[in-house]
């Protein structure tokens, strides 16, 4: 045997060591992927997720424009109703439907309402008269201790009728729910505008404290 | 110009929001136990879909002393952390509540206008002194042959760790023991807590209400329960319409039912016969959806303007491929008019005739006079 085929020999050895390494790389290699990544699982997987909960309350109808007007000639006072839709004894425009708050959180929460002037402050005049009236408009959306809807309930006088609004923090609902279709409620207001109340602009704010139980 | 009874205008009197007003915190609530000394921080994200939107971040709670906000004032939607040091001794041991609030700063330029206050939690239980656990147990509602989840859960409140013993007892709805479940032991560290978890089978149980009590023994003992029904395929007949009035046209029939079943039923509805030997009456009612133990009305229509006195009725129930039976009786009664009109005709005339009686003896008052 020649040198230069000593030299073939050698190198066609060599070659045949490098494919047999290659289709062994090459057989565990998709061995491997086979487990990795094919339809061939056989162990348990586990599905890890955090969901956050959340807080959240939204004002959704956050405007109640009666526009310009005046108590009536003669009358003491003008009545404007949300709830009924009515102006009676002036020419406001009616506003049909209150402030709609909704809870978009994830969590249920207790629900305070608190004004930021009292009638006088706000009217002014002789017997002003500043009320609001929670309903669920959704229906379960405000619920008490009991699970109940407080009609009635003397914890919560301003459920599903007018009452005085308050400059104090004042209990609406024990439970705001957050579950889709129970989770809406409405805020009426009721205004009583004496003649003699002040004029121009009249500012006020009403606050809604949602709070985690 | 202020007198009463002339007209002042009021240029406006609105509720203006320049956009939508929501306000949202996140998480909603977190939970530790004291350790004295102890740091902590939490983060929360302050959620606005107004990004001019001035925000008061504050502190609230008989602990929020020990608390510092990395900031109390921010612009639509930002972060925030509170950074919570306990203090090295002793405070009233139970559960606080740190409330970690974001207030809308309200526009100066609306008339009438709202803000959302939104508060999240932050719960700090302090031990109690001892050893002390809260207990609660869960049994939901299942269907006979079912697999009853039963969950009894103890977090341990005390500041010592707690060797758990925890067994359930299934009572019958008159206390009558049927079974216990016994747990395996488990030491609970100061803080800490456990699930007590177990697939009970109901094979050998009936259909019905029943009470699961679960007796948690760590030296001292808590005993708490939950009350649980097993249902059957069943739906139950609780009332029905017993009298009819004869008349012409149909008439609405009503049947109350109840599913015993732990799960939905649809297309339920009712079959039912009305006879008296001579006529026979069948009608159908249009079918409803039941969910698990709910009541329903199944509302079917009647035509009686041939029918008198009383019947028997057969009130098939059908429902998932079965059925129940039931029997009554129903009364169609005829409104006899002539009678009617006689007794008021007799009553009208009584009227008149005291009347007249009255009448006649003030007027002989007045001839003696």
């Amino acid at each position: 045997m020649g040198g230069s085929n000593k030299v073939l020999v050698v190198l066609s050895l060599v070659a045949v060591a490098f494919a047999i390494i290659a289709m062994g790389i090459t057989y565990f290699s998709i061995l491997n992927l086979v487990e990795k990544i094919s339809g061939y699982a056989t162990d348990i997987g586990d599905v890890n997720l955090t969901v956050a909960s959340s807080a959240n309350i939204n004002f959704t109808t956050f405007v109640i424009n009666w526009s310009t007007g005046q108590v009536n000639l003669g009358e003491t006072h003008a009545i404007l109703n949300t709830a009924d839709g009515t102006v009676t004894n002036g020419n406001w425009t009616a506003v049909s439907g209150g402030l709609v708050l909704e809870n978009l959180g994830n969590v249920n929460v207790t629900l305070d309402l608190q004004t930021g002037k009292t009638p006088t402050q706000f009217l002014g005049g002789t017997n002003p008269g500043y009320m609001w009236n929670v309903t669920s408009l959704e229906s379960n959306s405000c619920v008490n201790d009991s699970y109940e809807e407080p009609f009635g309930d003397v914890n919560f006088t301003m459920y599903g009728v007018f009452a005085s609004t308050s400059t104090s923090s004042t209990r609406v609902c024990q439970y705001f729910n957050f579950i889709s279709g129970a989770d809406t409620i409405e805020i009426d207001i009721n205004l009583s505008v004496p003649s003699d109340s002040l004029t121009g602009a009249l500012t006020d704010t009403i606050t809604a404290t949602a709070t985690v139980i | 110009m202020l007198k009463r009874g002339f007209l002042f205008l009021i240029p406006l009197i609105v509720f203006v929001g320049i956009a939508s007003a929501a306000l949202g915190i996140t998480p909603a609530k977190e939970v530790v136990n004291f350790v004295p000394g102890q740091q902590l921080q939490f983060e929360f994200t302050i959620l606005s879909d107004k990004p001019d939107q001035e925000i008061a971040l504050y502190t609230e709670g008989d602990l929020a002393g020990y608390t510092r906000l990395s900031k109390t004032e921010i612009k639509g939607e930002d972060r925030l952390t509170v950074y919570l040091s306990f203090p090295d001794g002793d405070i009233a041991p139970g559960e606080h509540r740190i409330l970690v609030g974001a207030r809308e700063i309200p526009d100066e330029s609306q008339f009438l206008g709202v803000a959302v206050n939104v508060r999240a939690v932050i719960v700090v239980f302090v031990p109690y002194p001892g050893r002390y656990a809260e207990v609660s147990l869960n049994v939901p509602d299942a269907n006979v042959n079912e697999n009853l989840p039963i969950e009894a859960y103890v977090v341990n409140r005390g500041r010592e760790n707690l060797f758990t013993h925890v067994k359930v007892n299934i009572y019958e709805s008159d206390r009558t023991l049927l079974d216990r479940i016994d747990f395996q032991p488990y030491d609970i560290n100061q803080g800490g807590d456990r699930y007590f978890r177990k697939l009970y089978p109901t094979s050998e149980f009936k259909a019905g209400s029943y009470l699961a009590e679960a007796v948690v023994d760590y030296g001292d003992i808590v005993i708490v329960n939950d009350t649980f029904r097993l249902g059957s395929l069943n739906v139950n007949l609780t009332n029905y319409t017993d009298r009819l009035r004869q008349k012409e046209g149909f008439q609405e029939y009503n049947l109350d039912v109840q599913s015993l079943w732990n799960n939905p039923l649809d297309e339920v509805y009712a079959d039912v016969n009305i006879s008296n030997g001579v006529q026979n009456v069948e009608i159908r009612t249009p079918s409803i959806s039941l969910n698990p133990w709910e009541v329903g009305i199944l509302s079917g229509f009647i035509d009686t303007s041939e029918m008198e006195g009383d019947y028997d009725v057969e009130f098939v129930l059908r429902y998932a491929q079965a059925s129940s039976v039931y029997y009554g009786m129903i009364s169609v009664f005829v409104v006899n008019y002539l009678m009617i009109g006689i007794i008021a005709g007799v009553i009208l005339a009584l009227i008149v005739i005291i009347g007249l009686i009255i009448y006649i003896r003030k007027l002989k008052k007045k001839v003696k006079k």
